[in-house]
């Protein structure tokens, strides 16, 4: 458990938000085909702004 | 994608990382003699190696497929993420700038109530292999995306560890006046916009300027950075 925590710690520092966030922008960007193709990539180019402004947010460890 | 460009992240996510191994590897060498700081090191740069050459050369190998960027891009964006927010965290205020002055003096007091050799063997060796675990990472991603560009990536890597070691062992002092934040700053910059292009190249998302949108991004990062930092900054107390 403890090597699982410091692999969490080594790839996200951490955060919450920044795995979370990532994971929704990859999600609507594969489940989303039937949007305009430059809609889509400016849509998870937004997605990952906001991750990084939550994350941003986040309590610090 | 220009070899200027990964070679240049590489050269200082390497040089800001090399800069808090050289505070250790220098109040190992200070404490217990440069031979004993330098062994470790080097078993340490020795160790880092192994890691590039066995995963590195196979990725490149692979040639830049779309899997691949898949899993190193997100890789890469959650690195970005989190060498950035430390960099807005301490421009805001929110956590204390990285003091090498301070880290300094703490090792050497622990190494001297210490004296083992082996101690310091094994503390200039942690030092440099924990700090340059993750620009060996990052060069191994880089030649799963850009197999062409291996060598920019490997070149910038050790020139910024061999300046900042070298600069270390001669000043004889830790580099207090680095600016560090400024430097973690751009580098997750990078980091971020590197991992956004990897990422939706994976999915199949078409860039409106091709691998040319990689200067967007770093606009629309390095933007939202400044902006965050404002938001995040604490107010002065009247």
């Amino acid at each position: 458990m403890k090597v699982v925590h410091e692999i969490y710690d080594f790839v996200a520092g951490g955060s919450i938000a920044a795995p979370v966030g990532l994971a929704i922008a990859i999600l609507t960007a594969v489940f989303a085909p039937h949007l305009d193709p430059t809609v889509r990539a400016a849509t998870f180019v937004a997605i990952v702004v906001l991750t990084l402004a939550a994350a941003t947010r986040e309590k610090i460890a | 994608m220009n070899g200027w460009l990964l070679g240049g992240t590489t050269f200082l996510a390497s040089a800001v990382e090399m800069v808090e191994a050289a505070t250790i590897v220098l109040a190992v060498g200070i404490t217990q003699g440069w031979r004993t700081a330098l062994t470790g090191a080097a078993w340490a740069f020795a160790a880092l190696a192994v890691i590039i050459v066995a995963f590195g050369p196979v990725l490149a190998r692979q040639g830049a497929i779309t899997w691949l960027e898949l899993i190193v891009g997100p890789f890469m964006i959650l690195f970005g993420i989190t060498w950035l927010r430390k960099a807005i965290w301490r421009a805001a205020g929110r956590k204390a700038m990285h003091d090498e002055q301070a880290i300094f003096d703490k090792e050497v007091a622990m190494l001297r109530a210490a004296r083992d050799k082996r101690v310091g063997f094994a503390t200039s060796f942690q030092g440099v292999f924990v700090e340059g675990l993750e620009v060996a990472v990052i060069v191994v991603t880089f030649a799963a995306t850009r197999p062409a560009l291996l060598g920019w990536s490997i070149w910038g890597a050790v020139a910024a560890a061999l300046i900042v070691i070298a600069a270390a062992i001669a000043l004889r002092a830790p580099f207090a006046r680095v600016p560090e934040n400024a430097i973690k700053a751009v580098v997750g910059v990078m980091l971020l916009s590197l991992g956004t292009l990897w990422t939706g190249e994976g999915l199949g998302l078409q860039w409106w300027a091709g691998d040319a949108t990689l200067f967007w991004f770093v606009a629309i990062y390095a933007a939202s950075a400044t902006l965050l930092t404002f938001v995040e900054r604490k107010p002065v107390a009247a």
